[in-house]
């Protein structure tokens, strides 16, 4: 069946006879009377379905908060079983480049809400390049979280059992317990620097030796092999659990960056096209608060992980 | 523009669609920094040294103790109260949306509060009596060593050794045995109990 469809052009002789709707598509309903092209047949009104769509996205919403939730109190029980670890661990994390992404995350929640405003004012322009802007801004979190990454694996810090142990050191498996944290020898010469901490571990005994030598090379070496891997961390068995923690959350954490990324690259190309107005933004609004709800993780991961 | 936000919402129908105000975004993302930096301000003074980008600052330490993590976690929920409330726009919303918000969160602390007591509480009790693992612990150390006190010293028996004559061949050993006269002959030292 053919509907007929009118476009309303004035809004504002429209607004006092009438719904309001300025340059939006209409479509003459069975009643006989316009009704926006957007608005579903069983909501009453577009702020009815505004609404709606907006508590269904905080719904959504309420399932991220537990997706991150639950790794936020493992988190929390492996910080109280083993708070010295945490606190060790924590130094091995960039807290500068950790801020500037703190930092450029806020730009990026900034920009969004003001792509918001964008629609709301019908100012197509402010809407296109603060959407663009966020995706920069974003683009820019993953390239630095990139170097972060590629930083840590390079010096061996890797998740659970993977996680390179100093040279000597006893894992948790060698101790009755269940998890297997292989130690490794590249980095025995940076171990035998610390000398004591190697020392007094019975089962490092032989290793701290052999590489008693090898100590003094690596002084003279500064940039060598060993380089960034200072701290007790490395002799810690459990050191694994942390850094398992902090690949998991930040690494979903930035799987909802890339996901949000497509998003606003979606909606950039729509409203490049013209397709939301302060009549009918929707799409705008609840990615906009699915890119905040990421920027509030994000709140929380920067203190846990990188300063405490 | 020449429609003031307010001026929009009331004359078009459009309901209660908050317009987000430029001063107050701004405002917020001020805010948001402000507490970013003195998060990390805070974080570094606790740490007493300090490595920005190659250069190294030592100074001295502010020891908080195991009021770290309040503070952080109080300075990050206040960031979040910003975004939340301003940019996200839950103060100019309905009450449904913020009970979503704050319900699930309030559920992240259930789920935090009873895993928590479940780690810290571990091994602590005997489920049968409700006791706690320590007071059993004590009272079963208590009965050992009265127990031990009443035990009467080992009765050593020597095998072998000619008290009563010669054993008899087949009559009971000292450990049971029916060949009695290799036992015998043995002569060895075995404490009973």
């Amino acid at each position: 069946m053919a509907t007929p469809t009118v476009t309303v052009e004035d809004p504002h002789v429209a607004a006092h006879g009438g719904d309001g709707h300025h340059g939006e598509m209409m479509l003459v309903g069975y009643d006989g009377q316009l009704h926006p092209s957007r608005l579903q047949h069983h909501f009453v009104s577009s702020e009815q379905q505004f609404e709606a769509s907006k508590l269904g996205m905080w719904l959504f919403l309420a399932t991220e908060i537990l997706l991150f939730g639950a790794m936020f109190v493992a988190y929390g029980i492996f910080r109280m079983l083993y708070p010295e670890l945490y606190e060790q661990a924590s130094l091995q994390l960039d807290t500068v480049l950790g801020a500037a992404n703190t930092l450029v995350l806020l730009l990026s929640s900034l920009t969004m809400a003001w792509a918001i405003r964008g629609a709301q004012m019908d100012n197509r322009k402010v809407l296109f390049w603060n959407l663009i802007a966020t995706i920069a801004l974003a683009s820019a979190f993953l390239v630095v979280k990139y170097f972060e990454y590629g930083h840590k694996f390079d010096i061996g810090i890797l998740p659970g059992a993977n996680f390179e142990l100093d040279a000597g050191t006893a894992t948790v498996s060698e101790l009755g317990g269940a998890t297997a944290l292989k130690p490794i020898v590249d980095h025995s010469a940076a171990a035998a620097a610390d000398g004591h901490a190697t020392a007094t571990n019975p089962l490092a005994a032989d290793a701290a030796a052999g590489s008693e030598a090898a100590a003094g090379e690596h002084a003279a070496d500064d940039h060598g092999e060993g380089h960034g891997r200072e701290g007790e961390i490395f002799q810690n068995r459990r050191a694994g659990i942390f850094f398992a923690i902090y690949y998991m959350m930040t690494g979903v954490h930035a799987l909802h960056i890339l996901i949000g990324i497509i998003a606003i690259g979606i909606l950039a190309w729509k409203a490049s096209r013209g397709a939301y107005s302060s009549v009918w933004y929707t799409p705008v609004e609840n990615v906009g608060l699915y890119w905040h709800i990421v920027d509030i993780i994000w709140i929380f991961v920067f203190p846990l992980m990188y300063l405490i | 523009m020449s429609h003031t936000p307010d001026g929009h919402t009331d004359d078009t129908g459009h309901g209660t669609h908050h317009i987000f105000d430029a001063k107050v975004l701004k405002q917020t993302f001020a805010v948001l920094v402000g507490l970013t930096f003195l998060t990390v301000i805070l974080a570094l003074w606790e740490r007493g040294h300090a490595d920005i980008f190659g250069l190294e600052f030592h100074f001295p330490a502010l020891h908080v103790g195991w009021l770290s993590v309040p503070i952080a976690l109080g300075i990050a929920a206040t960031k979040v109260y910003w975004v939340a409330s301003r940019f996200m726009g839950l103060k100019y919303e309905k009450s449904s949306n913020v009970l979503v918000f704050l319900g699930s969160s309030s559920f992240l602390l259930v789920f935090f509060f009873f895993t928590y007591l479940d780690f810290a509480y571990r091994d602590t009790f005997v489920p049968a009596t409700a006791v706690t693992s320590d007071a059993v612990g004590a009272a079963v150390s208590e009965s050992e060593a009265r127990e031990a006190e009443l035990t009467p010293p080992p009765f050593v028996e020597t095998t072998g050794a000619d008290l009563f004559g010669a054993p008899a061949a087949g009559a009971p050993a000292a450990d049971g045995a029916t060949d009695g006269a290799a036992d015998g002959a043995a002569a060895d030292t075995t404490a009973t109990p």
